[in-house]
């Protein structure tokens, strides 16, 4: 029973992200830089350690993000699944579960995942596209500092509390 | 009774004066606990205030947009914007009105102020606009005194550019920018915008920027112009 309420409420997190962000991007456009979804799917990752959520999450969240925005079906749905990769060879490599490490993850991802969606609107939509280092660092940083508490969060939530 | 009356009359007095400091202290603590009631019963009217404050303002909001549908040629419908995009690449909102009142596909939308973007996906109760101030968005569009026909762009924020403006048009700062009605998206003559500035350049077209009339940070209500003709 307790297992099934942590996977319910998993699910939950996924189905709850892309909503929240869709209403904070309304009420405070200058959050548009942060990518609660990008942050769910790595944190389900790391904490799932399993391929399957990591397709299965990036591409249920990639799916809802591009039927409520204006991009392309399955451009953020193949982001959010190689980012989510990404960040399992991560966790098979190092130890993500300390501050620094986290923040690592969640900064190199959210570049990453900003130059891949950039690259796919260039090669896919044939879009002439500006890369802003500042505004890219910047996502970085936000997205790390908001993933960080998040995580924290998530833990509470998802991980039986003897881990 | 000489000897008793002086020390009753003190004793009376002296238990006077406490039942007095008493009642007071009493009546201070029923006074205070009122004081409180008082505050979150006044914070509670406040609130109640605020909403119907909210409630007025959106009602003139309706009104208004109510006006702007009647005096229209093609049937239109009020929406309300109930979510932004879910991506940092993209300017849409999301508006809570789809297929089932007749929201479809490239619909323009458009507020008090001017026009806000078309309809680019719509599903049963709600509908995706992107909205014309999008990096990918455009419209036809011509200028009011010079009658220049051109084609807008998004530039992301509240500013946009006009492309195919010749050089040897006149074009004055101020000006109003409207809908040609070319792109059959949106219908002739909606606002659009007001030119910022127009730049000759050594080719055969100009640049104008231009800034969009609808606030678009701060849309809540909008009209969808339906594609069918008005019955």
């Amino acid at each position: 029973m307790v297992n099934f309420l942590r996977s319910f409420s998993v699910l939950l997190i996924i189905l709850l992200m892309v909503p929240l962000q869709v209403v904070l991007t309304w009420y405070f456009p200058r959050l548009a830089m942060l990518d609660l979804p990008m942050i769910a799917v790595i944190y389900l990752t790391i904490a799932k350690e399993s391929l399957f959520w990591t397709i299965f999450s990036g591409s249920a969240i990639g799916f809802l993000q591009d039927s409520l925005s204006l991009s392309a079906l399955g451009m953020n749905g193949f982001t959010k699944i190689s980012i989510g990769c990404l960040a399992y060879l991560a966790n098979s490599i190092f130890a993500i579960d300390r501050v620094m490490t986290r923040f690592g993850l969640l900064f190199i991802s959210s570049i990453l995942a900003t130059l891949l969606f950039l690259l796919l609107r260039i090669m896919v939509l044939n879009r002439n596209e500006v890369i802003e280092g500042g505004r890219l660092l910047m996502s970085g940083i936000v997205n790390a500092l908001v993933g960080l508490p998040l995580f924290y969060l998530f833990d509470k939530i998802v991980r039986p509390p003897n881990e | 009774m000489d000897v008793a009356s002086p020390m009753l009359k003190s004793l009376v007095g002296s238990l006077t004066s406490v039942s007095k400091i008493w009642h007071g202290y009493i009546d201070l603590r029923e006074a205070r606990q009122e004081n409180l009631l008082l505050k979150i019963k006044l914070a509670e009217y406040q609130q109640t205030l605020i909403s119907y404050e909210e409630k007025i303002k959106e009602l003139g909001r309706l009104h208004v947009l109510d006006e702007l549908q009647a005096n229209l040629e093609v049937p239109a419908i009020i929406a309300r914007v109930i979510g932004g995009d879910s991506s940092q690449w993209y300017n849409s909102r999301i508006i809570d009105q789809g297929l089932d009142v007749g929201v479809t596909k490239d619909c323009a939308v458009i507020s008090v102020d001017g026009v806000v973007g078309r309809v680019v996906h719509a599903s049963k109760k709600s509908a995706v606009v992107q909205l014309i101030t999008d990096a990918d968005s455009g419209a036809g569009v011509l200028l009011e005194t010079s009658r220049a026909q051109g084609v807008l762009k998004g530039g992301g924020k509240r500013e946009a550019s006009i492309d195919y403006i010749g050089t040897n048009e006149k074009v004055v700062a101020g000006e109003k920018v409207l809908t040609s009605g070319l792109d059959q998206i949106y219908p002739k003559g909606l606002l659009v915008g007001y030119v910022v500035s127009a730049v000759p350049t050594k080719q055969i077209f100009q640049n104008v920027e231009i800034t969009i009339a609808a606030n678009i940070q701060k849309l809540e209500e909008v009209l969808v112009l339906k594609k069918e003709p008005r019955s």
